[in-house]
């Protein structure tokens, strides 16, 4: 009612104006939202510090050229076991699974968890009483939107910063480092063995 | 200023994107175990990750590197193949070092020494911490307590030698259109840099602010020369500032606070059962006889009468417009009601004291406005002795009193009046403001945020000059939901009905918000400059 009020005598093209912003910030803060396959167990996806101390390897989405150009691409998903000369080794759900690098058509690597929805979850908690200011009227509001907007760009800086990506970002040799055996599969070991998290 | 306020600007915006634009990453480094004795002991990460050559890997969080740097000695976790948790006993010796377990683990069975470093995320939380933390108290503030919140009139920047200064404040009183008058403000910090003199008018408020004009009233002086105005319009022409060899106030010797216009303010806090009790300051001056003397004194109002109009508007409630139409309407008795709680409140009386002892009033400052300290100038009798003592009487927590002297009157002296020669808004120029500050039937009218740069063309003759501005207008508080809330128009009849009463009722309420409320109001400004 007092928005109302206060478009009616003080402006209501000014009113308009400022909540024509915090609708392009809520827009905003949509679009800063990344898709993280849904099948990587929950486990390889943990929070930086986690994962910079996590014994295992991280996971990867591989997907692979057609053989026939009548078929569909193949997609390959596990944690990474090793990068060796020509091959790259995935623990699968199924089965420790090599793929050729040439055979390779693009490749993700998911380091942690994106910390995008964090940084926007921590925005929106430190606007709360920003929030409640614009559903009473308040004009206490308009303080919160450098804030919003700080909020936001972080978010949208941190979209893809979770992930290696070949061939658009990074080359194979970056992906053995985040492997479970960077220095190869070891000797000796029995790969038939070796489980997911 | 403009220039310094926008690197300074530019450089903490700069420093919050490089802190928040940097991703956060983990930095992995895998080395030799020969190499590992290379990390320099400030990058050394918190825990160590050690593959070895059977595909066991140790979690380190402790680690040292042995004297003969064959081994490698830490405390940590070591898991196999499979990444299952097993024991550290299995095939490495273990030392006793101060009660923890130390795993000797010897360079030739390890293959790689991995180091990870978290980069990006504290930066990040610096960026939004810096900005998110006076966000949320402010607003939660505000919130709570909104009549400590910015309000003001329109505020004019102008250059003082090293940046542009606030300054001056218009028609702080002028709170509708028929209490619309003129108000001169001396912009005593202002320098010279070309003849073309800026002006910055800005509104930093919730409110509509309505200008018809913004001149300068321009004086050429020479040297130390000042000129000051006094309440009724006049200017003199001033020389040789006497400090006070005594300032006492019923807080002890207050002198230190009033020999410079400094920001370095003396005030009281109002009274707990009254907020119209009223104080006194005595000051005692050395003068010389026989020259004519003037009291200048620069001063602003505290945050009291904010609160109080604040409050007498969260009283009125929706009923607002109707009391404004009343006033505006020209309902004498209202307008009255409004003055009588004003009155009540008073500005700074001068008292000089006579050869018998007895107080004599001599003057009157009653400028209002908390934002920009003004100067005034009251005129001391002829003939008075070579040691004078002078008494300020005003209401107790209503006045900041930054400056008091006393100076040699020499002569009274006309101002060129100076209109704006071009108007620029964001760096471009605005015709149409121009024309609107010029005492036309269309005033300029600015709302939150709006601000424009005034352009004077000096007159020519002088190097220096003493500027004033002289700005007529009226300003509109704008209505806010908290103050809504609080309509309690028995209340509003208390405060315009029974004023003294309410100055009584109100003390208690008033005195909770008081020692924050200068602080918030600088804080809370809808844009800062």
């Amino acid at each position: 009612m007092w928005n109302r009020q206060w478009k009616k005598a003080f402006g209501g093209a000014d009113m308009l104006k400022i909540n024509q912003i915090w609708l392009l910030l809520v827009l905003a803060s949509t679009l800063t939202q990344c898709a993280t396959p849904g099948d990587i167990p929950s486990g390889y996806l943990t929070t930086p510090r986690k994962m910079a101390a996590m014994p295992n390897g991280c996971w990867v989405v591989v997907e692979k050229f057609s053989s026939n150009n009548s078929l569909p691409a193949g997609r390959v998903s596990g944690e990474l076991i090793a990068v060796q000369r020509d091959t790259l080794f995935l623990l699968t759900q199924i089965a420790l699974v090599p793929v050729l690098t040439s055979e390779i058509k693009t490749a993700d690597l998911y380091l942690f968890k994106n910390q995008s929805n964090t940084y926007l979850l921590i925005t929106g908690l430190g606007l709360l009483p920003n929030i409640v200011a614009l559903f009473i009227g308040s004009p206490v509001f308009i303080f919160g939107i450098p804030f919003a907007i700080t909020g936001i760009v972080t978010s949208a800086i941190e979209n893809n910063s979770n992930t290696l990506k070949f061939p658009n970002k990074n080359n194979l040799n970056e992906f053995k480092y985040f492997a479970r055996f960077p220095q190869g599969i070891p000797i000796g070991i029995d790969i038939r063995k070796l489980t997911l998290k | 200023m403009k220039r310094s306020s926008f690197y300074a600007a530019y450089a903490i915006l700069s420093l919050l994107f490089m802190l928040s634009c940097a991703q956060t990453s983990v930095v992995r480094k895998v080395q030799a175990p020969g190499d590992f004795n290379k990390i320099e002991a400030a990058n050394a990460p918190t825990f160590l990750k050690v593959h070895m050559r059977n595909g066991n890997v140790f979690l380190l969080t402790s680690y040292i590197t042995a004297v003969n740097k064959d081994t490698l000695l830490g405390q940590g976790e070591l898991f196999n193949a499979d990444r299952k948790k097993i024991s550290p006993k299995n095939g490495y010796k273990e030392l006793i070092s101060k009660d923890q377990p130390m795993i000797k683990i010897p360079y030739g069975d390890i293959a790689l020494v991995e180091t990870n470093n978290i980069e990006g995320v504290s930066g990040k939380l610096l960026a939004m911490g810096f900005v998110g933390v006076p966000t949320a108290i402010l607003s939660v503030f505000c919130l709570a307590n909104p009549k400590a919140c910015f309000g003001s009139c329109p505020t004019f920047y102008a250059w003082n030698g090293n940046a542009m200064k606030l300054m001056a404040e218009g028609f702080s009183s002028s709170i509708l259109r028929s209490y619309e008058k003129s108000d001169v403000d001396m912009l005593y910090w202002s320098r010279i840099r070309s003849k073309d003199f800026e002006l910055k008018l800005t509104n930093e408020a919730l409110e509509t602010h309505v200008i018809r004009y913004a001149d300068l009233l321009v004086f050429p002086k020479r040297g130390e020369e000042r000129i000051f105005a006094t309440d009724s319009g006049k200017f003199y022409k001033t020389a040789k500032i006497q400090p006070p060899v005594i300032c006492t106030g019923p807080e002890g010797d207050c002198r230190n606070l009033i020999l410079e216009m400094d920001g370095k303010e003396r005030y009281s806090g109002a009274d707990s059962k009254n907020l119209a009790r009223r104080e006194y300051v005595n000051l005692e001056f050395n003068t010389t006889p026989g020259n004519h003397s003037g009291l200048v004194i620069g001063a602003r109002q505290t945050l009291l009468t904010t609160y109080l109009f604040y409050q007498s508007l969260a009283y009125a409630g929706k009923e607002n417009g109707y009391y404004a139409s009343r006033i505006e309407s020209g309902d004498k008795k209202m307008q009255n009601k409004v003055q009588r709680i004003w009155d009540l409140l008073g500005g700074i009386e001068v008292f000089i004291q006579a050869t018998s002892g007895k107080w004599i009033k001599i003057g009157q400052i009653e400028e209002m406005g908390p934002i920009a300290s003004d100067l005034h100038l009251i005129t001391l009798p002829e003939n008075i002795p070579d040691h004078v003592k002078i008494r300020l009487k005003m209401t107790k927590g209503l006045w900041r009193i930054d400056y008091a002297g006393v100076a040699g009157v020499s002569e009274c002296v006309q101002p060129y009046r100076i209109k704006p020669s071009l108007v620029t808004t964001n760096d471009s120029i605005n015709a149409k403001v121009l024309t609107q500050l010029s005492d036309t039937i269309e005033p300029l009218i600015t709302l939150p945020g709006d601000s424009h740069i005034l352009h004077y063309q000096l007159p020519g003759g002088s190097d220096d000059y003493e500027i004033f501005l002289k700005s007529k207008g009226y300003y509109l508080e704008w209505m806010r939901e908290e103050w809504m809330a609080e309509q309690n128009i028995k209340k509003a009849y208390l405060m315009f009905g029974f004023p003294k009463l309410y100055l009584r009722l109100i003390a208690k309420k008033f005195k909770i918000v008081e020692p924050t409320m200068e602080e918030s109001f600088w804080r809370s400004r809808y844009v800062k400059n």
